[in-house]
């Protein structure tokens, strides 16, 4: 189902879930609606379509806020510990998962016809985070160059730090360069033009919002309702 | 070497501060792309790492935020135009967030508000001033903003007010940092002739035949 | 696809001074052109040329500063970006978007061209340029001549009075150059539109211009119809370096061995290096991708045998992606082999391990030199001379004569102060030659290396490739440049990935 989301509704949910975390009022709503999403998100997903490797960051992440959430309270509490840590895990987990299934073209046309943001910086991003795809092949090429030239790593480490940080500074000159040029081109083929005559640009391709964008955005409004009214509610119940 | 900088003024961007051009947005996209190539490496292969050193004594783990202000640094001093910071900051914080971080959806939170710390500085100089010295007032301002605006609410929300504080001094000496190195970037940078047609590169230029 | 009536261009006293430059790029020019006049304008390396066609097409001043006297008009009025087509040497530094389709698009969605008016436009122009790739396809998955192409209709695509192409085929082998100009000419062919082309090989757009104007040093020298102009000029044309049509290839310069001769001397005829039934293969990335589109496919080369010899230069010759430049990186232990192997021989390895694949960087330097295809990749100093001088230093070889004699023969000695990255395209690859061959290396590996030269500059870095094999070095080159390979001793044609002859 994710596949068929637009970028605003995977934007938008991943927003409404930090919305959730960040002012859930108490743990057992939270834990209510983290249940939710377990179950829910890898149903979403599809077979082969992420990789999972990505969420290890995030998980570190829950794991450290956790622990330091404990260690620098005053009084340490394992249940306000882990419950600072549930906050942050609602909306990451969720949310890596989301953002790829974000395509860089897709999300400029959606920026810029739905949400109407102004079309330069849109356009620009999107024809960067494209020109970021090549920086792999670049960084190999430019590594080729600095060893022919005698100026790759030899086997010690600091030299190794060296070698890498020049290349590094060699790949963004490089990008830079490029994308220097890049910008005479585009702005030969009339990239300013609609600024500069008030004349909007048209967009090739539609930002149709679609029913599994709704059920997402839906979804997730649920999960956050859970979350910040699941607390009081339950007590309630508790207490009847 | 750096001695002389403070008593030139800053070049301007061309046209006044508000008349973006067409190369602005493009390169400081570009820009933004390779900062955020930056953030990947760090959230994927020295994040583990940082996060057991810091183990033991959490606040100083904002020690290493200065690495996140870093785009909105070198973009503001690169294009000196309102937004730049912002822009470039955003733009380094959205292929983070396409490639899966530690933080999900809240980098984007951080790139907004770290863009605007540092924007807040330019704008009180009218962008007019990109010295070293801004660089790092923007740098501290932006630290500020995260960590007030965000982190303690977020992150660190249990933590009590004497560590909260102590994790915002530890942002601000990285800020300083941040302001610093972003200063330097962007003057190597302009000595490589990467920058020409920004107002950095038309600094050095000037420099160059000053000197020769 | 592009309708708009033709337009006039009125040029009165235009000068360009870039930023911190002391001498005018362009220089008072002053020049007519009728509506639907095809104009070819030609010159030497750093006439002008580029600068010039940026001032037509509004975008002069989009990203350099500099000083502009003097006034442009176009269709009568002074020129935007946007209003006129303008095609680059470099086809990638065009893409803006991940589709053929999509990119062709860009242009239109900036004219404000309602969506179904404009695919209609992008499908035309697609067919126009012979490209039947379809909308969808990767835009940076194409060859070099299709990636010129799609450029040509992302160009065309929008209406437009004046069409601009700047060495379009500059960087392409000879039958994707063809490729592109039957294109041009196809393009133009049904319609009046004012053509204005820059290129210093002028003999495959002859047929498709009426007039013929040379730049040199900013200025006009030459102006009027074609063969008049080939006719009356045909001795200052020969001495501004253009490649008059007919003309014999000029001689190599003659350049003295020791500039260029290896820091070990070897006997000419040893063999250095063999490659034996040498397969290269790349794998595709699937890592670290943001978008969904898949990844291009990429060549290699599979079985290859090759045997480099000092003293001689080997041509490698073979269309785009017939794998000439990988087989160059592998001999230059700069790829490892999937299979088959690269194997030093004692005067080259000098008790190193065979394999160059395994060598320190700092062995590779001793040994190799390498001009790559992007001449910018092997820059390392913020001015020219540093960036020459860099491996020298690295090796502790004292080699800055040699270094200075060199630029001065290439004809960049003035650049040695300027930042490398600020030449112009056949300037940055004559320093880029400098550079692979000053500290002496035995073995010097090139690929295109008479890419964007006028005569004059060709004939110098042929002579240094011939200079250098008469010192012992063992010279070999991809070239698509017939030229060149005329001098070789050795010739290898590759096609796909396999030696044909």
């Amino acid at each position: 189902m994710l596949a068929r989301c637009g970028p605003l509704s995977l934007l938008g949910a991943s927003f409404v879930l930090m919305v959730g975390g960040l002012g859930a009022p108490g743990p057992a709503g939270l834990a209510l609606a983290s249940g939710v999403l377990l179950v829910a998100v890898p149903l979403t997903v599809g077979p082969g379509r992420f990789p999972w490797a990505r969420l290890v960051p995030g998980l570190l992440a829950i794991a450290s806020v956790a622990w330091s959430n404990w260690l620098l309270a005053s009084p340490r509490s394992w249940e306000a510990a882990g419950f600072a840590g549930l906050r942050i895990g609602f909306f990451v987990l969720p949310g890596v998962v989301f953002a790829s299934f974000v395509d860089p073209a897709v999300l400029g046309d959606h920026l810029g016809q739905r949400l109407r943001l102004p079309a330069r910086p849109v356009l620009a991003a999107v024809a960067a985070l494209q020109r970021f795809e090549r920086f792999g092949a670049d960084w190999e090429d430019l590594g080729r160059a600095r060893r022919v030239r005698g100026l790759g790593p030899s086997r010690s480490p600091v030299s190794a730090l060296r070698a890498g940080a020049a290349q590094a500074m060699g790949l963004l000159v490089g990008a830079l360069r490029d994308a220097t040029d890049s910008a005479v081109a585009m702005e030969a083929r009339g990239f300013s033009r609609p600024a500069r005559t008030g004349t909007p640009r048209t967009w090739a391709v539609a930002a149709p919002w679609t029913r599994a964008d709704t059920a997402l955005l839906v979804g997730c409004l649920a999960a956050t309702t859970i979350a910040l009214a699941g607390t009081p509610v339950l007590a309630a119940l508790a207490g009847r | 070497m750096t001695t002389d900088i403070p008593s030139r003024p800053s070049a301007l961007a061309r046209g006044g501060p508000w008349a973006w051009r067409g190369a602005d947005f493009v390169v400081a996209a570009v820009f933004g792309i390779a900062m955020g190539v930056v953030f990947i490496a760090w959230d994927y292969l020295l994040n583990t790492p940082w996060t057991a050193i810091t183990l033991a004594f959490p606040p100083a783990a904002s020690l290493a935020l200065g690495v996140w202000l870093l785009p909105a640094i070198g973009g503001g001093l690169i294009v000196r135009r309102p937004g730049a910071a912002l822009f470039v900051e955003l733009v380094a914080a959205i292929l983070e967030y396409l490639l899966g971080n530690p933080w999900g959806p809240g980098v984007l939170v951080s790139g907004l508000l770290q863009g605007l710390g540092v924007e807040l500085v330019l704008a009180a100089f009218r962008w007019r001033r990109f010295g070293p010295a801004v660089a790092m007032l923007a740098g501290a301002a932006s630290a500020t903003v995260e960590i007030v605006v965000y982190e303690w609410w977020s992150y660190a929300a249990e933590y009590s007010w004497p560590w909260k504080l102590a994790m915002l001094a530890f942002a601000v000496v990285s800020g300083l940092a941040a302001g610093l190195a972003g200063h330097a970037l962007v003057r190597a940078l302009a000595r490589t002739g990467a920058l020409s047609g920004f107002p950095p590169g038309a600094e050095e230029t000037l420099r160059r035949a000053g000197d020769g | 696809m592009t309708t708009g009536a033709p337009s006039g261009i009125c040029l009165r006293g235009l000068s360009w001074t870039p930023l911190g430059r002391r001498t005018a790029v362009l220089d008072g020019i002053d020049l007519d052109i009728a509506p639907g006049e095809r104009v070819l304008v030609t010159g030497p390396s750093g006439g002008g040329k580029s600068t010039l066609l940026r001032a037509l097409a509004g975008v002069l001043g989009a990203v350099e500063d500099g000083e502009l006297a003097g006034t442009v008009h176009v269709g009568g009025a002074r020129p935007q970006g946007g209003d006129s087509g303008l095609l680059l040497q470099d086809p990638v530094a065009g893409v803006v978007a991940s589709t053929a389709g999509r990119d062709v698009a860009f242009g239109l969605e900036n004219r404000a061209i309602p969506r179904g008016e404009l695919w209609r436009r992008v499908d035309e122009s697609l067919a126009a340029v012979g490209l039947d790739i379809g909308r969808r396809h990767p835009s940076l998955a194409l060859s070099g001549g299709q990636s010129q192409r799609l450029g040509l209709a992302g160009v065309i695509a929008p209406p437009a009075g004046l069409l601009l192409l700047d060495e379009p085929t500059s960087m392409l082998d000879d039958d994707a150059a063809a490729q592109v100009r039957a294109a041009v000419a196809d393009v133009i062919g049904g319609r009046r539109t004012t053509l204005v082309v820059v290129d210093h090989r002028i003999d495959g757009w002859l047929p498709m211009v009426d007039r013929l104007v040379v730049l040199v040093g900013g200025r006009i020298v030459a102006d009027g119809p074609a063969s008049a102009v080939l006719r009356d000029h045909a001795a200052d044309l020969l001495s501004a370096g253009v490649w008059v049509p007919g003309a014999a290839d000029p001689p190599a310069a003659d350049i003295p061995p020791d500039l260029c001769s290896p820091w070990f001397a070897h006997r000419p005829g040893e063999d250095l290096l063999l490659a034996e039934g040498l397969t290269v293969e790349y794998r595709l990335r699937s890592g670290l991708r943001v978008s969904r589109t898949p990844p291009s496919a990429a060549v290699a080369i599979r079985g290859v045998d090759l045997r480099v010899v000092a003293g001689e230069v080997h041509t490698l010759r073979g269309a785009s992606g017939a794998g000439k430049s990988t087989l160059l990186a592998a001999v230059a232990g700069l790829r490892r082999p999937a299979s088959g192997r690269v194997r030093a021989l004692p005067p080259l390895a000098r008790g190193r391990a065979p394999e160059p694949a395994g060598w320190s960087s700092r062995e590779v330097a001793e040994r190799v030199g390498w001009v790559p295809q992007r001449p910018g990749l092997t820059v390392a100093g913020i001015t020219c001379r540093a960036s020459v001088l860099a491996t020298g230093h690295v090796l502790a070889r004292d080699i800055a004569g040699r270094a200075d004699a060199l630029l001065a023969r290439l004809g960049i000695a003035h650049l040695a102060g300027r930042h490398p990255h600020s030449l112009s395209g056949g300037e940055a690859r004559r320093l880029a030659l400098a550079t692979a061959v000053v500290h002496g290396p035995d073995l010097l590996v090139l690929d295109e290396p008479t890419v964007g030269q006028d005569r004059a500059t060709w004939a110098v870095v042929a002579g240094i490739a011939r200079a250098a094999a008469a010192a012992g070095t063992a010279v070999v080159a991809a070239t698509h440049d017939a030229s060149l390979a005329v001098l070789a001793d050795a010739r290898t044609t590759l096609d796909a990935g396999r030696v044909v002859a």
